[in-house]
């Protein structure tokens, strides 16, 4: 039999990602629509269409708690059948981009290694079949991260102003984004940015006024809809003192931002700060889901210099595992059996977070140990020469 | 047209009322239920001319009604305004009719509604400032909560289905306050008592001022209807009290339902209240050919009650015959009260429950039943609390009977909604224009879910849960209850009945634990704080290492101590590691 060319691994990779998610839409249509754990009230299925359906009605969407998605969402949906098909469209463009970033890496490898950790994620593929909009914005989220690795820099620009626009926190990969261009590089990527993001921006408010930044951007930022999820941040600010909410408020957001200087100016590599900080994105943004976690593991399939440098990834995906099993198990005892409370879930939700904020460690002491494993390699030669000459 | 007659019908007395000078009518209406119970209703109507004086501070005449009512209103541009207060709950099926016989009385807890002037020139929020001053008036007046807790409770999507009463060329504003937490009880009592003329001391608001026994009844619902006299077409106004109690008449023990007013109310009929223009004793006869009564009634009246035509029997108490008297009435031949097997049931009856109640989720079922021959046009409305948000692209109508009717568009004709401001406090409310067909049972469910809101948003009880509002069922296409000719003995549309309620619903919230808030706060910080430790060190450490091939050719295989300390201390130590940046 004749070897499979990389090309054909990665067809066969792909097409096996999209047969499993159209065979588990065909099995379960909706049954993972509501879990807290894949979807936020800023990423659900069913706020998305409640919005779109308000929208279609006449009615003011952004009003009754409901809907807080970008007006670009609105726009889309109104005139786009919501069909399965789309996310799984959505994981295939995801999976494309990572096997395009793996590949432009390192020649070695040719990519279908990436795609499939992607696609065969069970965050990714469970997040899939939420139907969580999360899906769609990490494969616009990865073909940014793509752009630059290709040098594609006007596609790197549009993708993430896209989706800074939806989810806010992306704008932080923007400086390990532009770390070793050329200025006219630069300029391109930061102009393709701030030209597209812009002109959503004034696109929105020509549509809808001021009226939408408050329910989209500023539900993200002060927090205001405490639905339960596997973040840090819900439980915290249900039971925060009121006179400290603003103050706490602050100091979780600019945590969050704090590491973008550091990582930018310590790691060289712009890819290595980009997949770092978005690990620090995905443990500590205000609406976490699994999916976000789950495109930072794809993203770090595609750096083995990495993986082969961490400590304990045992200890992490056993962990991980762990609070698969909990999370959903700990939710039901809190809110549909009510034989828990939610200190429950809340329980769950700290293992879970403190797990990715040690992997989040961990991959940047691997990028250290790389990086000097690097220039140990470097220096053999020459030392093999100087041991030489002292005996 | 008819319901045009109806309305000039109802206008008339009250039109030639205004002209003369005040008048106070009572009336206490009896309505043995099918199911062995007694509806009592008392009801007390005053009406009053709007004479405010022309001295230079403005003063009104009235002589028979409290000014620590009407002034309030007066001072805060009342058009008309109703209050009202019930506990228990109203069984539809077992009495056979869709609700109390005072049709004012809301669904469960109290309720407070009205219109209110807009006065010109003032600001836009001058009118909730007055309508906040007026309810709270009131409330002090009533001992009880009547004002919003929060300005985003009030309501005013309601105007439609509660419209003022009569033709105004006024601007109105409506607003619609539920307190599904307040129950009737002892204090409401006292303070309604005052406010009639008689003050319960004669006429048959002596029968009333007895709190021992009229609170030991199961059903009660107490209310005032208020409506202002209006300038611009001078008319004079009214305001109506009423008091209706459901007493049980079978004894605990068995026994017949035979009963009088003496056994009722421990006291024979008073005498009558001077100031009153007319006072009766109204019975409604149960369609029973063994009923009796004893004295004979004076009178005998005709009356359309929920679709069925009712024979009620009048006493009037003005000509002095019946006082220090009895009324008795009793089933001939009736050993042991045997509870009926078979009820007929209201032309229309609703019911309101939750499917899948989670804490986090649910969805509320309405079941309205429509059992007569017509198709019928109705509004459903709610008021929910902003932390109950609904999916109103979920919501369905459906016919429970095999055969389907009609598509849900049909069912459902429109749809308005009128959602809250989170995280603000306030409400939503909702008007589903409904068509009911005849002989089914039309189903609505409505997918909602719960926020979770802060533990200072919650209330000292919150275990317990939060009681949502009765929902409303507005009956737009009834033809009243006066007897037209050529009408048939059952016709579903006859009835003055335009509200239908169904039962408060108790909906508990997702808690957090209130014992939590100092441990959250310092586990949460940890996680933080030992991330942004572990980042802080990995990032600012120099990254250095020992090499082992050169110690071994200086100190044949033993790592000299000061590499061993350059490598705890990084590329500033002494020694021969490799400095690395």
């Amino acid at each position: 039999m004749q070897q499979l060319t990389p090309t054909h691994k990665l067809a066969v990779c792909l097409a096996a990602g999209v047969a499993v998610r159209l065979a588990c839409f065909a099995i379960w249509p909706e049954s993972l629509q509501r879990r807290p754990e894949l979807t936020s009230p800023l990423t659900s299925f069913r706020s998305l269409q409640e919005g779109v359906f308000l929208f279609g009605k006449g009615d003011n969407p952004y009003t009754g708690g409901v809907f807080y998605y970008s007006p670009i969402y609105l726009a889309i949906f109104s005139h786009l059948q919501a069909s399965p098909l789309l996310w799984v469209i959505a994981d295939l463009m995801g999976a494309l981009a990572l096997s395009r970033i793996d590949t432009t890496r390192c020649s070695d490898d040719k990519g279908y290694k990436a795609a499939a950790l992607y696609l065969f994620n069970p965050y990714i593929l469970l997040s899939c079949l939420a139907r969580s909009t999360a899906g769609l914005e990490n494969a616009v989220l990865l073909w940014a991260i793509c752009g630059r690795t290709t040098n594609d820099l006007l596609l790197s620009g549009t993708c993430l102003a896209f989706v800074s626009h939806t989810s806010i926190y992306p704008i932080l990969l923007l400086p390990p984004l532009l770390k070793g261009l050329s200025s006219r590089q630069r300029a391109i990527l930061a102009g393709a940015f701030a030209v597209v993001f812009g002109t959503i921006a004034a696109g929105n408010t020509l549509v809808f006024g001021s009226s939408w930044i408050r329910p989209t951007w500023g539900t993200i930022l002060t927090v205001s809809d405490l639905t339960p999820n596997v973040g840090m941040w819900w439980y915290f600010f249900t039971e925060m003192f009121d006179h400290f909410r603003q103050f706490f408020l602050g100091v979780f957001q600019l945590h969050t931002a704090i590491y973008v200087l550091p990582v930018c100016l310590r790691i060289e590599d712009p890819l290595h700060a980009t997949l770092i900080l978005l690990g620090v994105i995905s443990t500590w943004k205000s609406y976490p889901t699994l999916a976000d976690l789950g495109v930072w593991a794809g993203l770090l399939g595609c750096f083995p210099e990495i993986t082969a440098n961490l400590r304990h990834p045992l200890f992490t995906l056993a962990t991980y595992l762990h609070t698969f099993i909990l999370l959903p198990l700990l939710h039901s005892l809190w809110l549909l059996t009510g034989t828990g409370n939610a200190n429950f879930f809340y329980a769950a939700t700290m293992v879970h977070g403190l797990n990715s904020a040690l992997a989040v460690v961990d991959v940047v002491t691997a990028v250290m140990r790389f990086r000097l494993k690097k220039v140990v390699q470097w220096k053999d030669t020459y030392k093999a020469v100087q041991i030489t000459a002292i005996e | 047209m008819t319901r045009l007659i109806y309305l000039l019908g109802l206008l008339a007395p009250w039109v030639a009322a205004s002209l003369s000078a005040d008048e106070f009518h009572e009336a206490l209406t009896l309505h043995p239920l099918p199911d062995g119970k007694l509806s009592v209703l008392f009801e007390f109507t005053t009406y009053f001319s709007g004479s405010t004086g022309h001295g230079r501070t403005p003063e009104s005449h009235h002589s028979l009604t409290s000014p620590s009512l009407l002034l309030p209103l007066q001072q805060n541009n009342v058009s008309e305004l109703s209050i009202s207060f019930v506990s228990g709950q109203w069984d539809q099926h077992r009495s056979g009719q869709a609700g109390p016989l005072s049709y004012g009385s809301g669904g469960g807890g109290g309720e407070t509604r009205g219109w209110l002037r807009n006065s010109k020139g003032a600001s836009p929020g001058k009118v909730n400032e007055n309508w906040v001053a007026v309810t709270n008036a009131l409330g002090g007046l009533f001992c009880a909560t009547l004002a919003p807790a929060k300005e985003g409770e009030v309501v005013k999507t309601f105007g439609d289905i509660y419209p003022p009463s009569r033709e105004t060329k006024q601007n109105l504003t409506h607003f619609h306050v539920p307190h599904p937490e307040q129950l009737l009880c002892a204090e409401n009592l006292t303070p309604f008592l005052a406010l009639l003329p008689s003050k319960g001391v004669s006429g048959l608001s002596h029968l009333l001022a007895q709190p021992g026994v009229v609170l030991s009844w199961g059903f009660k619902a107490e209310g005032i209807e208020v409506i202002m006299p209006d300038p611009s077409t001078a008319t004079g106004g009214l305001w109506k009290g009423w008091w209706e109690g459901v007493v049980d008449l079978v004894p605990v023990t068995g026994g017949s339902r035979a009963s009088s007013i003496e056994k009722l109310f421990r006291r024979s009929i008073p005498r009558v209240f001077p100031e009153a223009s007319s006072s009766v004793i109204r019975l409604i006869t149960p369609e029973q050919d063994n009923f009796r009564m004893e004295p004979q009634a004076g009178s005998r009246e005709e009356q359309w009650l929920d679709g069925r035509k009712r024979e009620v029997m009048v006493w009037d108490l003005m000509d002095g015959g019946l006082v220090g008297q009895d009324l008795r009435f009793w089933w001939e031949n009736e050993g042991d009260f045997g509870h009926p097997l078979k009820l007929e049931s209201s032309p229309i009856s609703i019911s309101r429950r939750m499917a899948a109640p989670y804490a986090s989720d649910g969805t509320f079922v309405i079941r309205i039943t429509n059992n007569g021959d017509d198709q019928r046009d109705a509004v459903y409305s709610e008021v929910w609390p902003w932390w109950v948000k609904g999916w109103m692209s979920e919501v369905s109508a459906a016919v429970e009977s095999g055969e389907t009717e009609g598509s849900s568009s049909e069912l459902l004709r429109h749809l308005a909604y009128h959602p809250s401001y989170p995280p603000h406090p306030s409400t939503t409310s909702l008007h589903f224009s409904l068509t009911l067909p005849a002989h089914a049972t039309l189903i609505l469910t409505i997918p909602y879910s719960k926020l979770t809101i802060k533990y200072t948003e919650h209330r000292p009880d919150a275990e317990r849960g939060v009681e949502l509002p009765s929902g409303v069922l507005t009956l737009l296409d009834l033809e009243g209850e006066s007897d037209f000719p050529n009408s048939t003995v059952i016709q579903s549309r006859r009835s003055g009945r335009t509200h239908i309620y169904t039962t408060r619903l108790l909906l508990d919230l997702p808690t957090p634990d209130f014992s939590m808030p100092y441990n959250v706060i310092i586990m949460s910080c940890t996680v933080m704080a030992v991330f942004f430790g572990m980042m802080q060190g990995a990032l600012s450490r120099q990254w250095g290492y020992v090499d082992t091939a050169m110690e071994r050719l200086r100190g044949r295989g033993k790592v000299t101590e000061g590499a061993r300390r350059g490598a705890e201390m990084g590329p500033e130590g002494e020694g021969d590691t490799e400095k690395i940046s």
